[in-house]
């Protein structure tokens, strides 16, 4: 579904990413992984057309997104959520009108009904209650509001959903809800999602296949097993290393169908 | 949007005396003026030579004029001039420095140097000079009198607010209507001009004083409102020659222009705070500076060591206990036992709103309205802290316990240079002369391992982690002996974050340093806690070695936490792709 080939992005003459290419395909999710500074940004920008490459194209369905009609078909079909929940939705807004923006965009026409019902389906898809319409985010958890913005990614109908470090402003218990909910969803829309994140225990719990990035470049593309489990690739046993070890393994870690 | 407003307003007043006196003498003035000619049979224009200059009288209620004229109807029927022109002009000048100044934040560009270039010349122009000019070109009368004060109003609001749309275009919400295929007009109406209604009622508010003022200087230049016609601004030109011998002629238009100035300011204030959606809580330090009572002997000699415990909760509750608090009567904390060592490193593992960083302000001592400390004790070096008062905590504060944030960006001063940012810590405990505490600045960030060349560098030009550790040496350079660290690592990257970590261990081990750690991960804590605490609704459920914590979890909760850490597992019934 979606392609990049050769992707190179310089700022103020210093390669942010160079050379970038991997796809991802329908109902497929697939993990970026890298450290602050690899241009994990970077990329997710230029597929949601915020920034242009340098070099390189990026195709959604097999057309170049460097064209017009390309780029509005993808803003609708491709949905972003962002790492803080708080800030990426208006506090002085109410959740019925945050989740009403993109509906107002998408279906301009929509009847009285239909728009209430597809807000109740939104908030049902994510695990909401209907009774939190009325309410300002601030008297939402951080976990509910990410949940929220996940339904707003949701109202377009998207076929690919961008998820720019979904848990990271999380708590642990929360990330685990969110992790399932994301999972669940996947399961029920096959929806493909492209997860971005420094963590390589989310890649592990929810992606299929991982693209590893370190200054800028792909070290290493393969199945989340391939990679995290039997690399070859230095840098990426490197990144592995810094994952932060559990001094004790905890007795209930059900490692009966890792690996 | 407009319900919650007047809502909030309603609510706002109802507890404000002054704005309910100041309201009914705008309304009653405003009443006045718009009932002339019911109220006062003179006529404003009518002069009347035998009876120039009365004092206030019963027949001419605020006297007469050098002319003879009736001060009172003056007064009535120059309001309905005056504010109507101060209204519009108000209303135009905010409609065109709006749009200018968000257009140019928002677009940025060629549209931003454009308009910025057009705002400067403006600005370079003395404002009532460049109004003067305006007004006669286009000759006398109402409407040039209201376009040439706005042509030179508009400049500074159009600055104010490209410089708060620059802002706001940064947030968040503003980047995902983008993505989200929000079309332009309708993110700059719905996200960024909504958002600026704050700040575009202060300026406007502010700035009805100005415009009441200039309106006047034009009319007495005869520029605007002429002069047979009465105006308060031109009233009170006219007085001014006469301020001794009628003063009532200056007194009359000048406290109708304050009290509607001074009105319009106090309502700007109410209308901003009620377009927030959340409670304005103002910290009320100023209601906790007390005298000093002298500080205990072990926090005043910290470093000395005596068998208590460094900081003990004993029964620890905390309750919101203002009654203005839209969360009044909850409880925050509920009977939180805990103590922290010498050399003991305790993890305090806790959600969002478990209470964590309420019980890590009290060994602070910076717990304050709405929140207070209902039962129990906090103890710091054996000494119970309840007596304290500012002065008391301040001498314990950096020196005895120091606190690490969780944002090393915003603990640092963007201005100041490490050195001095490290040495102010210093500074403000001890007298100390400017080479020792530039001795000790070394020392400490040769302890937290930073190069020497980070002394003259800014805050923005280190990395996140070199950051953390010049919060880190601000928390140590008064060899203090006990380190609060909330969520110290959560703003790095996980490499880095072994390296804090590393760096916070070695600490301890080597000067004995207590440690409360507190964070919501706990792969994090794991690396550093000997204890760990587990917090859930502002109680402790579960307190034991951290090898007994993560090895056999009695409590339900501690399993589910334990559960919930990512990576261990793989969500069932994976779908494959391709």
């Amino acid at each position: 579904m979606l392609s990049l080939q050769g992707v190179t992005k310089a700022f103020n003459g210093q390669h942010a990413i160079s050379d970038v290419s991997f796809a991802v395909g329908a109902a497929d999710i697939v993990g970026l992984v890298g450290v602050s500074g690899s241009g994990k940004s970077t990329i997710a920008r230029s597929i949601l057309g915020l920034e242009r490459p340098d070099r390189g194209t990026i195709r959604w369905e097999g057309r170049p997104l460097a064209d017009r009609a390309v780029r509005r078909l993808a803003r609708r079909e491709i949905q972003t959520v962002f790492q803080d929940p708080r800030s990426s939705i208006n506090p002085r807004w109410t959740v019925r009108r945050i989740l009403s923006e993109p509906l107002d965009n998408w279906y301009p026409r929509a009847g009285r009904e239909d728009r209430a019902a597809r807000l109740e389906a939104l908030l049902r898809q994510v695990s909401l209650s209907p009774d939190l319409l009325a309410r300002y985010p601030h008297e939402l958890s951080t976990g509910q509001c990410q949940r929220l913005c996940v339904a707003r990614a949701l109202a377009p109908e998207p076929k690919l959903l961008v998820l720019d470090e979904p848990l990271s402003a999380l708590d642990v218990s929360v990330q685990a809800q969110i992790l399932k909910m994301l999972h669940d969803l996947h399961r029920a829309t096959r929806l493909s999602y492209l997860v971005i994140t420094h963590d390589f225990a989310v890649v592990r719990d929810i992606c299929h296949r991982v693209v590893v990035l370190d200054a800028g470049r792909v070290v290493e593309t393969g199945t989340v097993d391939d990679v995290l489990d039997r690399s070859t690739n230095d840098r990426t046993r490197s990144l592995l290393e810094n994952v932060l070890p559990l001094p004790f393994a905890p007795p209930l870690a059900g490692r009966k169908d890792a690996g | 949007m407009a319900e919650r407003l007047t809502r909030n307003l309603v609510a706002a007043l109802r507890r404000d005396v002054i704005g309910l006196v100041l309201l009914a003498l705008v309304g009653t003035l405003l009443a006045l003026c718009l009932m002339a000619p019911w109220i006062t049979s003179a006529d404003p224009t009518q002069t009347d030579f035998a009876n120039m200059l009365l004092p206030p009288s019963l027949a001419h209620p605020l006297g007469t004029d050098d002319f003879g004229r009736d001060v009172f109807a003056r007064l009535l029927y120059g309001g309905q001039a005056s504010l109507a022109i101060a209204v519009v002009a108000v209303l135009v000048v905010t409609a065109i420095g709006v749009t200018v100044g968000i257009a140019a934040g928002y677009f940025g560009g060629a549209v931003d140097i454009v308009l910025t270039k057009v705002i400067d010349v403006l600005l370079a122009f003395p404002r009532l000079v460049l109004a003067i000019a305006v007004a006669a070109l286009m000759g006398g009368g109402m409407v040039p009198l209201i376009i040439a004060v706005s042509a030179v109003a508009w400049p500074p609001y159009a600055r104010i607010i490209r410089a708060f749309t620059l802002q706001i275009r940064q947030e968040g919400y503003v980047l995902a209507a983008r993505t989200m295929g929000t079309p332009a007009w309708k993110v700059l109406v719905h996200h960024v001009a909504l958002n600026l209604i704050g700040p575009i009622l202060v300026l406007a508010m502010l700035d009805l004083g100005n415009l009441i003022l200039s309106i006047s200087a034009l009319s007495f230049l005869g520029l605007g409102v002429a002069p047979p016609q009465p105006e308060w601004g031109a009233m009170l030109n006219e007085g001014r020659a006469m301020m001794e011998l009628a003063p009532w002629l200056v007194l009359a238009p000048g406290a109708a222009i304050f009290i509607v100035v001074l009105a319009a300011n106090y309502f700007a204030d109410v209308v901003r705070d009620s377009t927030e959606g959340r409670p304005v809580h103002g910290p009320r330090d100023w209601l906790r500076v007390g005298r000093r009572r002298g500080l205990p002997d072990a926090a005043a000699e910290p470093t000395v060591g005596t068998g208590h415990p460094l900081v003990a909760f004993d029964g620890v509750t905390v309750d919101v206990t203002d009654p203005r608090s839209p969360y009044f009567g909850r409880r925050i904390l509920d009977g939180v036992s805990l103590t922290v060592r010498r050399g003991e490193c305790v993890g305090l593992i806790g959600e969002s709103g478990s209470g964590k960083s309420t019980l890590a302000s009290l060994a602070l001592g910076l717990t304050r309205s709405p929140l207070a400390l209902t039962a129990g004790s906090v103890d710091l070096f054996g000494a119970n802290t309840r007596d304290w008062r500012w002065d008391d905590w301040r001498d314990v504060r950096g020196r005895a316990v120091a606190l690490v944030n969780q944002d090393p960006l915003s603990a640092l001063n963007p201005v100041l240079k490490i050195r001095e940012q490290i040495g102010e810590v210093m500074a403000v405990h001890s007298g100390a002369s400017r080479t020792v505490i530039d001795d000790r600045v070394r020392e400490v960030l040769n302890e937290v391992h930073l190069p020497p060349r980070v002394l003259d560098q800014y805050p923005h030009e280190l990395s996140g982690g070199m950051r953390q550790r010049v919060v880190i040496a601000m928390g140590l350079v008064n060899r203090p002996s006990l380190l609060i660290a909330d969520e110290p690592t959560t703003a790095l990257d996980v490499s880095t974050q072994i390296r804090i970590l590393d760096l916070l261990r070695e600490l301890q081990s080597r000067y004995g340093l207590g440690l409360l750690f507190v964070s919501h991960d706990l792969r994090v804590v794991a690396q550093v806690a000997d204890r760990v605490a587990i917090l859930k609704g502002g109680r402790v459920t579960d307190q034991g070695t951290t090898e007994k914590i993560f090895t056999a979890p009695r409590e339900p909760y501690t399993r589910a936490l334990m559960a919930a850490i990512p990576g261990q597992r793989r969500l069932q019934d994976r779908v494959t792709g391709t």
